[in-house]
């Protein structure tokens, strides 16, 4: 049974990494460069470096960032999500440094495009996210830049039953940045879409959250963001909670 | 310039060092975190903390119960006290020596360890190690106090894992005191990644030796922070008691000076009286150097922690500021004698940080201020009535010691003794 991951997140806005707490609220932290040097000397599976500005700045991607957090000679694979629209935003990045990218507008805004960079780098470089909402049993996609609800066209459903993208980032907007939990009930509203493996993140904070989590068969990996920050060495902390799941074990880290 | 947003609380720009983020409404990150310290339950922290603690404490009472980081300043009285007398904690002190010492900062650190009782460990690091580091980050990026931060934030977490102390407390979070950069319901721990982001300002002390500079590993090896495979091992945590007690650096300070004989000090550019009274470079050409480099200074921050506490107005703070800011720092001969350099070799080197955006060439070489408090207000008009109103014993703290007896200043060197 291949090994579930634990990837560290880095939310990024106006150039400085910040904790994001639902979509509306942010707390400065500092350099994202040093924040993810930090994950890697910690052991994190994967690094997700997310810019969360640079598509309504209509700036495209921060390849400075990429490009200085690659010099700074991190082991861990890196994925980057932010201001990619096109085949050549995804070739610069890669280029720059990025080992796979995570798109979100670019489903909605020109899901064909997704079609290009896959055939071209292949569906494994490719994660779409999916921010999500379950209010009183009600579920929709959330698009957080309008704040308003959308539906998974034909298109996109055709794409993601493809493989096309080779994961989902579903991210529970609600519990967004907080220690509530993840809602597991989103989860089973996903099912009959037969998604691509899921990564989940959005309130993964407490171990009991993680455990039912990686306990789900469509579960590949759980993203963890402004809780890592809290205190240290946090991931051996939380691979020794979880070490009963099927996760790689405690990193030794320098 | 025009670029800076302000809070329209405080007196904070979102070009702040730490970081800073501004909503809506137009508030910034640190007064919304502020806001909480009216808000908590305030006691329910309390009991947290006292079972947080409870299972460091020794069952022989023959080891030491957690750590202490001091110094004749700060918040170290109120840190001691906290632990001794309300959390029944029996406490390793331990203390860096920071080179800039003043005789008052010498008289309140003895004063600390026997009115409290406490036993207490020095780390002393070469005088010429520390100079070498020291005129290092001063060329590199315009830091006296590199050393000060480091040492003092890492010979806590050395001596944990070295004595097998787990617990080491810490009084309040900079980070959330100043910027909110966490809630105080984080309950965040000190880790090696804030410490070198935001204490070391991206520099450990690895990343001081290349082969451009003067440093070997045998001039810093002292900053080493420990091994992470060490510090898990023994389960070393900083915990910060600003998480569990409504932290207000003044009132606490008061509470020291009455309980404890705590001494303060005047300062040219500020109006607080009970911070950093241990050193002759913190508030004086350390304060000038981030006015450089930041385009504003620690009666910002002074002014800043007030407004939110409630006992100053904005406009009290702005006036505050700009009565202050722009007061030669003192002391700058005994740092050119120490470090061996000369005053207009000093002078230099702190032009060399004048940062353009705060700083405005007037004729060639000189530059005039341009900083945050150029642009807090239009028509902003001097406040009729008295600043410190709010701050009724503001007075009667201040001027109860002078720094040096007899006027004559000199760094106080640790264990001399008499000459």
């Amino acid at each position: 049974m291949a090994l579930k991951r634990i990837i560290g997140v880095v939310t990024v806005k106006g150039g400085m990494a910040v904790q994001s707490i639902g979509f509306n609220k942010y707390l400065p932290l500092g350099d994202p460069v040093i924040l993810v040097e930090n994950l890697d000397k910690w052991g994190a599976d994967e690094i997700l470096l997310q810019c969360i500005d640079r598509t309504i700045l209509g700036v495209g991607p921060d390849y400075d960032l990429i490009s200085k957090i690659a010099r700074s000679g991190i082991a861990t694979p890196l994925i980057y999500g932010g201001g990619i629209s096109s085949v050549d935003c995804a070739a610069k990045a890669f280029a720059c440094g990025a080992d796979r990218l995570v798109v979100e507008s670019m489903i909605r805004d020109a899901p064909k495009r997704l079609i290009d960079i896959a055939s071209r780098f292949g569906s494994q470089s490719l994660i779409a996210s999916f921010p999500v909402t379950l209010v009183n049993g009600i579920f929709s996609y959330f698009d957080y830049l309008s704040r308003s609800p959308f539906e998974l066209s034909q298109e996109i459903l055709e794409i993601l039953k493809n493989r096309i993208v080779s994961e989902v980032l579903l991210i529970d907007s609600m519990n967004e940045g907080r220690i509530n939990g993840f809602d597991l009930g989103i989860l089973n509203k996903v099912r009959e879409l037969q998604l691509p493996p899921i990564l989940a993140f959005g309130g993964v904070t407490e171990p009991d959250c993680m455990i039912s989590l990686l306990k789900h068969p469509d579960i590949a990996g759980i993203a963890i963001g402004n809780s890592l920050n809290y205190r240290e060495s946090s991931i051996s902390h939380i691979r020794e909670a979880l070490n009963q799941m099927p996760i790689r074990s405690r990193y030794e880290s320098n | 310039m025009n670029q800076i947003k302000f809070c329209k609380r405080c007196l904070y720009g979102d070009t702040h060092p730490l970081g800073l983020t501004i909503d809506t409404e137009g508030v910034c990150s640190g007064c919304r975190i502020h806001e909480e310290k009216d808000s908590l339950d305030w006691n329910y922290r309390w009991s947290k903390l006292e079972g947080l603690v409870s299972q460091y404490k020794s069952n022989t009472g023959k080891n030491y119960d957690c750590i202490i980081p001091v110094s004749g300043a700060g918040d170290s009285y109120y840190i001691v006290y906290l632990a001794k007398f309300k959390l029944g904690l029996n406490p390793l002190l331990v203390t860096y020596n920071k080179y800039f010492n003043t005789e008052l900062g010498i008289r309140n650190l003895t004063n600390l360890r026997t009115k409290f009782d406490c036993d207490i460990l020095f780390q002393n690091v070469n005088p010429l190690s520390v100079k070498k580091i020291t005129r290092e980050t001063f060329q590199r990026f315009g830091s006296i106090y590199w050393h000060c931060i480091a040492g003092q934030t890492v010979f806590p977490v050395q001596v944990a894992v070295k004595y097998k102390i787990p617990l080491i407390l810490w009084g309040a979070h900079q980070g959330i005191e100043q910027t909110g950069m966490f809630s105080h319901e984080h309950e965040v721990e000190m880790t090696r990644r804030y410490r070198k982001n935001h204490d070391l300002m991206g520099y450990e002390a690895e990343d001081l030796i290349s082969p451009f500079s003067n440093l070997s590993e045998g001039d810093v090896w002292q900053y080493f922070y420990p091994q992470f495979r060490d510090i898990d091992s023994i389960g070393v945590r900083g915990v910060y008691l600003g998480n569990y007690v409504r932290w207000d650096p003044l009132g606490q300070h008061e509470l020291m000076v009455d309980k404890f004989n705590y001494k303060t000090t005047k300062f040219n550019r500020t109006f607080d009286v009970a911070d950093y009274v241990d050193c002759y470079n913190y508030i004086n050409l350390h304060d000038y150097l981030k006015l450089s480099k930041h385009g504003y200074s620690k009666i910002t921050d002074h002014a800043t922690r007030e407004i939110r506490h409630g006992r100053i107005t904005r406009e009290h703070g702005i006036h505050l500021v700009r009565s202050y800011e722009l007061h030669n720092p003192k002391h700058l001969e005994l740092f050119c004698d120490w470090l061996n350099i000369d005053r207009q070799g000093l002078d230099f080197m702190i032009k060399q940080f004048q940062n353009n955006n705060f700083w405005t060439e007037k004729n060639l070489g000189e530059k005039i201020f341009n900083g945050w408090s150029k642009y807090y207000l239009d028509n902003f008009k001097i406040p009729n009535d008295d600043v410190f109103l709010g701050l009724p014993n503001l007075r009667s703290l201040d001027s109860n010691m002078q720094i040096s007896k007899n006027g004559q200043e000199k760094y106080i060197t640790f264990g001399r003794g008499l000459t």
